[in-house]
């Protein structure tokens, strides 16, 4: 099975072992990964904001690299939730555009929703006698609909204690550039969310979402705090190799 | 504005020109699985048991009573609780079949409707008018009546017109013998209600509207479920409001 | 929407809001409340996704022929006796309703809720012309009393302590009170039922309209409503011209979503449908009825793919109660009558200045719980992107955003600028932001400040993953395994 690694502008340049986690996973289980160079991204900051013409620009660019791949994996749901739900509305107007933006969307998944999915895995052989807790991405879950498939990939770990955690369909406060435009109300939504989070006191934080795990780990590497924040396919290789 | 260019303008953000006849429906009212099963997963529910269940939980009282003379048994023994130094009744004609005279003829109960006086009603009725019109009604009510009523009275019986099982909830429909004061201003509103009236769902009710010309629709329905209540103060539940602060319902079984 | 005198940035007005401990405790004690009793009442109901396109099915069907619709309602409104109005916009609402009150020379007015009343601020324009206007409410009383506004569509005074309504209340009646719950609502009952006797008008809005009968029909759960509807002589109705379903089984689907979605009621205490003025020989209720139904920027939406659902809205405010957003800032910091995700929505629809009003559309994270939360479906966070772009076209946005995007577009357009732009970029963050430490001093100058107050900047190894892309490529792969067997057999191949 022939996968091209969609690795988001943010894996890439400040968590590729994230990207190489999920380039592991993946071969495991027969996939031939390949990463298509051409890739930058997908265009989200630029449309979120209203930006609709730079988006376009950008996103066309990841039509043109993943014209020839047969499944896109991301380890992203915030940013395969930007291709599911808004390329057909970005690319509405070009109708060669739009068919070719309707391929991707067709082939493109995240990575849980892959694995479970796709590759029909939701045991990847892992072991930890610890204690985590999981943070849904908002787009991931509600945009892509990705919900349960993190959780059974988690409730599989051997010996490991999962907590639910309170109010986790809240929104960390990211929001990309809501973050630093409305620093102060986002801030107040992080403290929340780090709050909840504390509340549980667990070894690991896990989530499918670099943006959402890079603003809870800030506040939490503010306080101190003990619990590792970690993305979901760094868990799941760490603990199974 | 003008109603006609109102309209006109509304179909044209629409597309096209005004309709003039009503267009086709995919689906309509609620859906399959809530008329087939009202109460959900439970089956075999009994209509009078839920409908008291229902209410309890909005913090209103039922009475099962047997017979009309149980209904007057439930209604002495209120009258004993709650002291009322005045009660408001619907017109006493509408009571006729329960055998409750004594209401008024021993308790003093206030049949409540215009004594005496026929109102006047305007001329025709008005069109759909533009801000300028000047068409009045002329109705010219008993304002001692009013005054009356609205010092509150201590309870208030009233008939039911239905009764809905799921939500706890009276259906009340306005007539000149049914006014609609009498469920509203006193501190105690109490119904009189015959099994036969509950349905398990309000579409029920609904429904029995669709039998309707316009000319038989009434000036008012009120569903009531319960007494008044609001969480307006740091959310704190209080109960009795502006509405009566005690419901409670006399209910016949078997009839 | 009537022209709002308010010239101030959400985020100022946030920023008051996030000052206000009592505040930001109220209404994340009172949104947790409501949503919490919204999903166990929805839970308990069972099947909601199929109420909830029900829903969504019966509003957009009725918006897609609101044409049809409203003139049967208004015709058949007429039938019943009731006088119906047209009003273009708030001037001929004011106009209108101060027509009615002279003709019948009011001097009192008493209110259940209406919003669209507030949009129009028809209690001003009363009060201007000399005639006294009530809120009858519990909450909107309160709130009217503090010459505030309400800062939630279902609760409207959730940013008041008991100990502040004691206050304002004792100054109205004149006599000493206690703060407790009881007490003040038994005050509230007294007074505001002398003025049920008192009132002239009584005005309401419209929950629904029902087109078959020409119905208006009103949720509430006080008793207000019930009560401005029987006493005085003359009934307003003020209602969007949107809030009409076409017939009394729909009304059966909107009582199962309303009262749930807004509190967690199955029913809220009264439902009355009312239809026109008193019947001969009746005895109470109104003498004569007016429907005033107003457009205000509404029919602009029709006709309109992106933003005609957002007139499904049956004001529930169940969007409010899971806006991770509003939890932190409550309704005043919207500005304007509509607070929330509906409000950041509909009031740059409906406002003039869209330079103003447009910002709203930023006070959110895109996060989508209002969406998921909507009974009727509406696409709120579809629309905010979409008034983003709306924004972005009218040229409102500034410049150095502007320049940072096209900068963004330059940089990520192709693999080549990317590389570039990020080995600068992480260049800077090294050598300039100072990595990972917190509050760095240059960090402090920068526009990432906004960030870095929060947090801690992530650590930056140097290497991008396409870095090191041709060394995994070139690892061994591994078997597969799951804890069932420790995996050493099986070989799905490579």
């Amino acid at each position: 099975m022939k996968v091209s690694l969609f690795i988001t502008c943010l894996v890439d340049q400040f968590y590729p072992s994230v990207g190489v986690s999920a380039v592991r996973l993946l071969r495991r289980y027969g996939c031939d990964v390949d990463f298509p160079a051409r890739q930058t991204c997908c265009g989200q900051p630029a449309f979120n904001s209203g930006y609709v013409a730079q988006a376009r620009d950008v996103a066309r660019n990841q039509l043109e690299a993943f014209e020839d791949s047969d499944y896109v994996v991301s380890p992203s749901g915030s940013c395969t939730g930007m291709v599911h739900h808004y390329y057909h509305d970005l690319f509405a107007g070009d109708p060669v555009l739009l068919a070719r933006a309707e391929r991707l969307v067709a082939k493109t998944f995240e990575l849980s929703q892959f694995l479970v999915d796709v590759l029909k895995i939701t045991d990847v052989g892992a072991r930890c006698p610890q204690t985590a807790t999981f943070h849904p991405s908002c787009h991931g879950s509600r945009l892509l609909g990705v919900r349960e498939q993190p959780l059974e990939l988690l409730r599989n770990v051997k010996d490991l204690t999962l907590i639910p955690l309170p109010k986790s369909q809240d929104c960390c406060g990211f929001g990309g550039t809501f973050a630093v435009k409305m620093s102060d109300i986002s801030g107040s939504m992080v403290q929340e969310k780090v709050d909840n989070v504390a509340s549980v006191g667990v070894d690991y934080l896990v989530s499918t979402d670099m943006g959402c795990i890079m603003n809870i780990a800030g506040q939490m590497r503010r306080r101190g705090m003990k619990t590792e924040p970690i993305h979901l396919a760094e868990f799941l290789w760490r603990f199974s190799s | 504005m003008e109603r006609s260019d109102f309209i006109r303008r509304i179909a044209g953000r629409l597309g096209r020109e005004p309709l003039t006849i009503a267009p086709e429906r995919d689906v309509t009212g609620p859906p399959d699985f809530y008329i087939e099963s009202p109460y959900g997963e439970d089956v075999d529910v009994d209509r009078v048991d839920r409908f008291v269940t229902e209410l309890k939980a909005l913090g209103g009282e039922t009475i099962v009573v047997p017979d009309n003379a149980g209904a007057a048994s439930a209604l002495r023994s209120l009258f004993d609780q709650l002291r009322p130094s005045s009660i408001i009744t619907w017109d006493r004609s509408e009571f006729s079949g329960w055998d409750q005279d004594w209401l008024w003829d021993e308790r003093g109960a206030v049949s409540w409707r215009l004594s005496g006086e026929k109102n006047h009603g305007s001329e025709g009725s008005p069109a759909v008018v533009a801000p300028d019109s000047t068409e009045t009604a002329s109705i010219a009510p008993s304002l001692g009546d009013l005054k009356k009523a609205a010092q509150g009275a201590d309870i208030g019986i009233t008939l039911a017109d239905y009764a809905v099982a799921n939500t706890g909830t009276l259906a009340l429909i306005t007539s000149p013998g049914r006014a609609r004061s009498v469920s509203l201003l006193p501190t105690t509103h109490i119904a009189l209600l015959r099994e036969s009236q509950i349905v398990d769902r309000m579409g029920q009710v609904l429904d029995t509207f669709n039998t309707w010309t316009l000319s038989e629709v009434p000036s008012s329905i009120h569903f009531i479920s319960g007494p008044s209540r609001s969480s307006d103060i740091e959310n704190d539940l209080t109960i009795g409001v502006h509405g009566p602060v005690a419901v409670y319902v006399v209910l016949v079984r078997g009839v | 929407m009537a022209h709002s005198t308010t010239k101030s940035k959400f985020i100022d007005r946030a920023a008051i809001a996030q000052g206000d401990d009592f505040l930001v405790n109220a209404v994340k004690f009172t949104t947790d409340r409501l949503r919490n009793r919204k999903s166990d009442s929805s839970t308990a109901f069972g099947n909601w996704e199929e109420w909830r396109e029900r829903g969504r099915a019966i509003r957009a069907h009725t918006i897609a022929h609101l044409d049809y619709y409203l003139d049967q309602f208004a015709q058949n409104a007429a039938s019943r006796g009731a006088y119906v109005h047209f009003a273009n916009d708030t001037a001929e609402a004011q106009k209108i309703v101060l027509e009615i009150a002279r003709k019948n020379k009011a001097k009192v007015v008493a209110k259940s809720k209406s919003m669209v009343s507030e949009e129009v601020h028809i209690n001003h324009v009363l009060e201007d012309e000399g005639l006294e206007c009530l809120e009858t409410d519990l909450g909107e009383w309160i709130v009217q009393l503090a010459h505030e506004t309400p800062s939630h569509i279902i609760i409207p005074a959730i940013h008041k302590t008991r100990g502040q309504i004691q206050v304002l209340f004792e100054k109205e009646g004149g006599e000493k009170l206690t703060d407790d719950t009881k007490t003040l609502a038994g005050f509230a009952r007294r007074a505001l039922r002398r003025k049920f006797e008192l009132a002239d008008i009584g005005m309401t809005g419209c929950n629904f309209g029902i087109a078959q009968t020409g119905s208006v029909v009103t949720f509430s759960n006080e008793g207000n409503a019930r009560m401005v509807t029987t006493l005085p002589k003359t009934h307003i109705v003020m209602m969007g011209m949107e809030r009409v379903i076409p017939n009394w089984d729909d009304l059966e689907v909107m009582t199962n979503l309303l009262p749930r979605s807004a509190t967690g009621q199955k029913i809220t205490v009264y439902v009355s449908a009312l239809s026109g003025p008193r019947r001969e020989d009746e005895i109470d209720g109104p003498e004569e009825t007016h429907i005033i139904i107003l457009d205000n920027g509404r029919s602009e939406q029709l006709g309109d793919p992106e933003f005609q659902d957002v007139l499904n809205c049956i004001r529930c405010g169940a969007c409010l109660n899971v806006c991770p957003v509003y939890r932190q800032v409550g309704g005043h910091s919207y500005g304007s009558v509509y607070p929330g995700p509906i409000g950041a929505v509909i009031t740059p629809l409906l406002q003039q200045d869209k330079k103003q009003w447009g910002e709203l559309a930023y006070a959110s994270t895109l996060c989508g719980a209002c969406f998921e939360a909507c009974p009727v479906k509406i696409p709120l966070h579809d629309m905010l992107v979409h008034l983003r772009r709306r924004y972005v076209e009218q040229n409102y946005t500034p410049l150095p955003e502007k320049l940072a995007f096209k900068g963004y577009a330059a940089a990520f357009s192709n693999a080549g600028a990317y590389k570039v732009a990020m080995k600068t970029g992480r260049w800077m963050q090294l050598k300039v932001l100072g990595n990972a430490v917190p509050e760095s001093e240059m960090a402090k100058v920068t526009p990432v400040h906004g960030w870095t107050k929060y947090r801690t900047l992530p650590e930056n190894g140097g290497k991008s993953f396409r870095d090191i892309w041709s060394s995994i490529a070139a690892e061994e792969v591994e078997s597969p395994r799951t804890n069932e067997t420790d995996g050493s057999e099986n070989d799905f191949g490579a």
